[in-house]
């Protein structure tokens, strides 16, 4: 089993990719333990259902005590982190 | 992903944020070591929003600096540091960059704000504050209804917004239907919010969301939000376009309720939203006191005052009533007339005409108080910049500043800002004295300069005024003279008022020295020109030793101006009364003692002083028509001028007595003085002088409404507008201040001397061509060594300094000053033009910083460094070559015209070679280094602004330009200079002759010079007439990286196409 696994979109978090990115972190989080480290870096926008993907994500991991961990995301998404006070959901670095 | 609208309101918000700081700092500096709250409050506001909105659009750089901001004044609130002089100069320095980079936000993220920070960083950590208290002491909760959650936000953020007269508002949508459905984004949204307010506290309702395993991602996304801000509920919904529903303006808990303030259970005004319970801010949270408790009983309504935003104005409610009752009465009139008009009674239809005559009067003076703003609002701008000044120039100055209550229309308020500060500097840096001076001259050390408004008779009178030493009448009219901007035999007749008025010109500039802070030779004609483009007049107030001062009338608001209606050639014309001095009749039988002429002028003897006396006809260029005393008719009157010696008479001397001649045709000159024929004289001011009009005849004055003149007349400086009259005739409004550069009176408004004649065909006839081709441009003259005059545009031109040789630094070959902290390269003509070498002499030096690719460069100079307006024609043939632009006769002697971008591309190609200059997309693709030097391009449009814009990609990307104003000059230039050429840029739509003849033309010579077509016309037909033309492209204007694209393009091939031909 994978331990921390982590997962790179690469790509902008919008209606358009969430459902096959859904289906990769499902996927990711089944097949590991411990916190998933997701990796913002190159992803520009996320929309509301973006947003959906990631709480999703964290609530998933959150039913077998694990952390979402965001890394390397531009200022801008920080900052929408943070006025949404996702942080408080998710670790950001 | 940003939105340029948000953006706007961004920037918008941040301006006025950031209005009052500037006085607020100056303030706390002076109240120190007492510190204001409220006041330290403000600024730190001002910052801290700037920083969230900056957040947001991705301005690292503003959000830095206005982090930095917010810690010093953070440090400041809490007592930790006191706002002596220092620390409140670093911060306006700081606040200043934040004004610059939020004016130009597009390169905001490149600039470098290392100095700024690294003050304010200094500052900060020199007092680190003690341990923090438990800052976080009172939190406020809003429930959310049903929901389990709770909104939180500090008592201090609560307390704050309500002082700003803040409303709080939870809003409640959720950012799948309201935000994903419509296209939005939740950065979009939140962008928005910060744009016009601030988000106090947040919430997603995590648990609605669902899991991976759930079908659908995020079906239902809620969100709450508690915000701050002045926007009602219809301004919220409109800005994040959601469901007024789902926003609440909840009701604040005041920390300290004021006194009688605060009513028990009172709802805030427009807070009730039907359907939406309003929840109870619940003050019993775990963290309360039982003191609070008490307090959260009490209600405060302050948020009551809300503005809907952008596009808005705030009206007094007054102001509203009083329209609504007018309104009303208007209603009542109607009815009255529309009954007196079924009854045919005369009587009754004249009274209701007269009560709608007085309601409308009534309802527009009401329209029009809503579009006033008290002048306070740009008064309070000067105590900051008086106090720079004081602090740059050493000197004691104290301004005082009364009338901040009487209001002005909104855009004269606006147009009014520049001069003013202009005028303020100039107090203080020419006008008051050094203090040691003062003391000898038994005046007291600290200056005064005192920035007046007051109403006078319908207009509204803005004073400034010195106690400084006064201005040099003799010195500005020698200087005056010496640029030829005003004859020796003009200025025997000038008041020192007159003579005082001559700094208004361009390019005059008394200063003795050019110093950095307002002596760069421009401004004073600016100070003019924006007084003028609203209708204000200035007048110059001075005493020797005792001080200066301006006095600037303006009108209250522009739309309707009281006129004086004359008549000329059967014409009616408008002169705004407030250019009106008075009005005379100038006796047939008086003229030869009250006409007299000077040098090639006639001028009207009025009490003793001498006033120009122009023909309006003339000046206008309009043909001059007399009636035939015997017969009535009108016919052509032929005298060129009133002066005219035609015939080798004395104007104004021998008509009287030949008064009763009747032979029109021969003797006007006779008839002018014809006893029926007395003058009508208008004696009116302009920025300059006074002068007198001869009109044919004077009407009533009347209100007139000002209707703006099209575009087409733009160029025309004599009219200010047109109007409409009772009888549905149109009138043109007279500018006098351009009438009299047209009439050769002033050299203003571009003509560089008064050499211009007063009437005839050929004035007439030339300002018709200058009107068409020549500009007036703005050149900086300056002397390179002894001999050689240059000049360069004044937009390239940073500031001028006065240096020693010992200033300049050298490293081998190059040269160096530093300024402002700032290494600057310094260079000499010489370095890339064949002139004299300016550093062989030992004159005297001034350095020029100029820009050039967003950098500063230094260029030596000979004094005197001056700066004109003119139309001259730079010749581009005579003297061409690399960092020149040509040449041009100026003042009669041949300047070099100096090209600061090219110029800087000869001694400084690094600059160029990979910057944002290198825009051609064409080139960048293919890593050549751009066009060939000389490759030189026609460029052919009889739009200015399309023509200096077209010009301005191609220099930019390194082409030289050829500029033709009309097909047929560029058929002309294509002729001379045929060989040179590597393509044509051409317009479609040209007057004389069109792009399509032109390059039939060009083609019928048998060239094959590319050619691309640029036009807004692009209709198929247009096309295909194009190309059977022999036009290469043809392209919509105007697409920068299409046509840089293009013309590479064409030019490659067609070389290559040459080379295969040899």
């Amino acid at each position: 089993m994978n331990e921390n696994p982590s997962y790179r979109p690469g790509r902008d978090i919008v209606v358009a990719t969430v459902d096959a990115m859904k289906a990769e972190l499902k996927e990711l989080i089944a097949s590991s333990t411990g916190n998933l480290t997701v990796d913002m870096s190159g992803v520009e926008m996320i929309d509301s259902k973006g947003l959906g993907l990631l709480i999703a994500a964290s609530n998933t991991l959150g039913a077998s005590a694990r952390k979402l961990r965001i890394v390397g995301a531009v200022p801008d998404i920080v900052e929408l982190f943070r006025v949404m006070r996702l942080d408080r959901h998710f670790e950001i670095d | 992903m940003q939105n340029e609208s948000f953006l706007v309101t961004f920037i918008e918000e941040s301006g006025d944020n950031l209005a009052s700081v500037e006085n607020d700092l100056v303030e706390m500096e002076r109240a120190a070591p007492e510190i204001d709250q409220e006041l330290v409050n403000r600024v730190f506001r001002a910052a801290h929003s700037i920083k969230g909105g900056a957040g947001f659009f991705e301005l690292a750089t503003i959000k830095e600096l206005s982090h930095r901001l917010e810690n010093v004044l953070e440090l400041i609130r809490s007592r930790s540091l006191a706002p002596n002089p220092e620390v409140v100069n670093i911060l306006l320095g700081g606040f200043d960059r934040l004004k610059s980079l939020l004016d130009d936000v597009e390169r905001a993220n490149e600039a470098d704000i290392s100095d700024e920070v690294v003050a304010l960083a200094g500052l900060a950590s020199s007092y680190l504050p003690p341990a923090r208290k438990a800052e976080a002491v009172e939190m406020r909760r809003f429930p959310i209804p049903g929901s389990a959650r709770v909104l939180e936000a500090g008592a201090l953020q609560i307390d704050a917004a309500r002082d700003e007269g803040r409303g709080i508002a939870m809003l409640r949508f959720d950012l799948i239907h309201d935000v994903q459905r419509l296209g939005r984004t939740p950065l979009e949204v939140l962008g928005a919010l910060e744009a016009n307010g601030s988000v106090l506290d947040s919430v997603v309702d995590i648990a609605a969301v669902g899991d991976l395993d759930s079908d659908t991602i995020a079906s239902d996304l809620p969100f709450y939000v508690l915000f701050s801000t002045q926007l009602s509920v219809v301004g919220i919904s409109r800005i994040i376009e959601i469901p007024t529903s789902g926003i609440t303006i909840m009701e604040l808990p005041r920390t300290v309720a004021p006194p009688g303030a605060a009513v028990p259970g009172a709802a805030v005004p427009g807070a009730a939203v039907p359907g939406a319970a309003i929840p109870a801010p619940i003050g019993a949270g775990p963290e309360t006191t039982a003191e609070e408790k008490e307090e959260t009983g009490r209600r405060d309504s302050s948020a009551a005052h809300r503005d809907e935003g952008e596009g808005t104005i705030r009206i007094q409610v007054a102001v509203l009533d009083k329209l609504m009752n007018i309104a009303g009465e208007l209603v009542l009139a109607r009815n009255e007339l529309l009954e007196a008009i079924d009854g045919g009674e005369r009587r009754s239809v004249l009274a209701s005409g007269r009560r709608i005559d007085v309601v409308t009067r009534e309802m527009q003076e009401a329209v029009m108080l809503t579009r006033m703003q008290p002048i306070g609002n740009l008064f309070n701008r000067y105590p900051r910049i008086v106090r720079d000044m004081t602090r740059a120039t050493g000197k004691k100055i104290e301004l005082s500043i009364s009338g901040r209550e009487v209001e002005v229309d909104k855009t004269i308020l606006e147009t009014l800002s520049d001069p003013l500060t202009h005028l303020v500097r100039n107090a203080c840096d020419h006008g008051i004295e050094e203090p040691g001076v003062r003391e000898a001259a038994g005046k007291s050390v600290t200056g005064t300069v005192s920035l007046r408004a007051r109403h006078e008779a319908g207009t509204v009178v803005v004073e400034i005024r010195d106690d400084g030493a006064g201005i040099d009448v003799e010195a500005v009219s020698a200087k005056a003279m010496s640029l030829g901007l005003v004859t020796a035999e003009r200025l025997k007749f000038m008041s020192d008022k007159e003579k005082a008025a001559l700094i208004l010109l361009p390019g005059l500039s008394t200063a003795r020295k050019i110093t950095d802070i307002s002596g760069r030779g421009v401004g004073m004609d600016v100070v003019k020109t924006n007084i003028d483009k609203i209708g204000g007049q200035i007048e110059i107030l001075t005493e020797r030793g005792r001080g200066s001062g301006f006095r600037i009338k303006l009108p209250l608001t522009l739309a309707i101006i009281p006129s004086l209606l004359v008549s000329v050639s059967g014409e009616r014309y408008a002169i705004p009364e407030t250019n009106v001095e008075e009005l005379l009749k100038v006796r047939a039988g008086d003229a030869k003692n009250r006409i007299e002429r000077v040098g090639d002028r006639s001028v009207l003897v009025l009490r003793g002083t001498f006033i120009p006396l122009v023909r309006l006809a003339d000046a206008l260029g309009v043909p001059r028509v007399v009636e035939d005393p015997e017969s009535g008719e009108p016919k052509p009157d032929r005298r060129a001028n009133l002066a005219d010696r035609r015939g080798g008479k004395q104007a104004g001397t021998d008509g009287a007595d030949a008064a009763q001649t009747r032979l029109p045709a021969r003797s006007d000159e006779e008839r002018r003085y014809h006893a029926a024929s007395d003058y009508s004289v208008v004696v009116v001011n302009s920025a300059a002088l006074r002068y007198a009009l001869v009109v044919d005849e004077l009407h009533d004055t009347m209100e007139i409404v000002v209707k703006p003149l099209g575009g087409h007349f733009s160029k025309l400086r004599e009219y200010s507008g047109a109007t409409i009259l009772g009888n549905g005739s149109t009138a043109l409004i007279l500018d006098t201040t351009g009438l009299a550069a047209r009439a050769g009176l002033v050299s203003g408004e571009g003509r560089e001397t008064g050499t211009e004649q007063a009437g005839g065909e050929e004035a007439a006839a030339e300002t018709s061509a200058a009107g068409a081709s020549a500009e007036s441009l703005g050149l900086l003259l300056f002397g390179n060594g002894e001999r050689e005059r240059c000049a360069m545009r004044l937009e390239s031109v940073d500031r001028v300094m006065k240096i020693a040789r010992s200033d300049i630094d050298t490293i081998g070959s190059s040269r160096m000053i530093t300024h402002d902290g700032r290494t600057v390269p310094v260079f000499a003509l010489g370095d890339a033009l064949e002139v004299s070498d300016i550093m062989a002499g030992s004159g005297e030096l001034a350095l020029i910083l100029a820009r050039a690719a967003d950098r500063y460069l230094g260029i030596l100079a000979t004094p005197p460094v001056d700066s004109l307006s003119t139309e001259a024609e730079i010749d581009t043939s005579s003297f061409a070559g690399r960092g020149l632009q040509g040449s041009a006769i100026i003042r009669g002697r041949t300047t070099l015209v100096v090209d600061v971008e090219d110029f800087a591309r000869v001694v400084k190609p690094e600059w160029f070679s990979a910057g944002p200059t290198a825009r051609s997309p064409e080139e960048r693709a293919s890593g050549s280094p751009g066009p060939k030097a000389g490759a030189l391009v026609l460029v052919a449009d009889d739009s200015n602004f399309f023509r200096s814009r077209v010009k301005e990609i191609l220099a930019g990307a390194g082409y030289g330009v050829l500029e033709a104003g009309d097909g047929a000059e560029a058929l002309a230039l294509f002729g001379e200079r045929a060989s040179a050429l590597s393509a044509v840029v051409a317009d479609i739509e040209m007057p004389e002759m069109d792009g399509f003849e032109l390059s039939r033309r060009i083609r019928a010579s048998g060239s094959g010079l590319p050619i691309i077509a640029l036009t807004s016309l692009a209709s198929d037909e247009d096309r295909r007439k194009a190309t059977e033309a022999g036009v290469d492209v043809f392209q919509v204007k105007l697409d920068e990286g299409e046509l840089l694209k293009a013309l590479g393009e064409l030019i490659r091939n067609s070389g290559a196409a040459r080379d295969r031909r040899k």
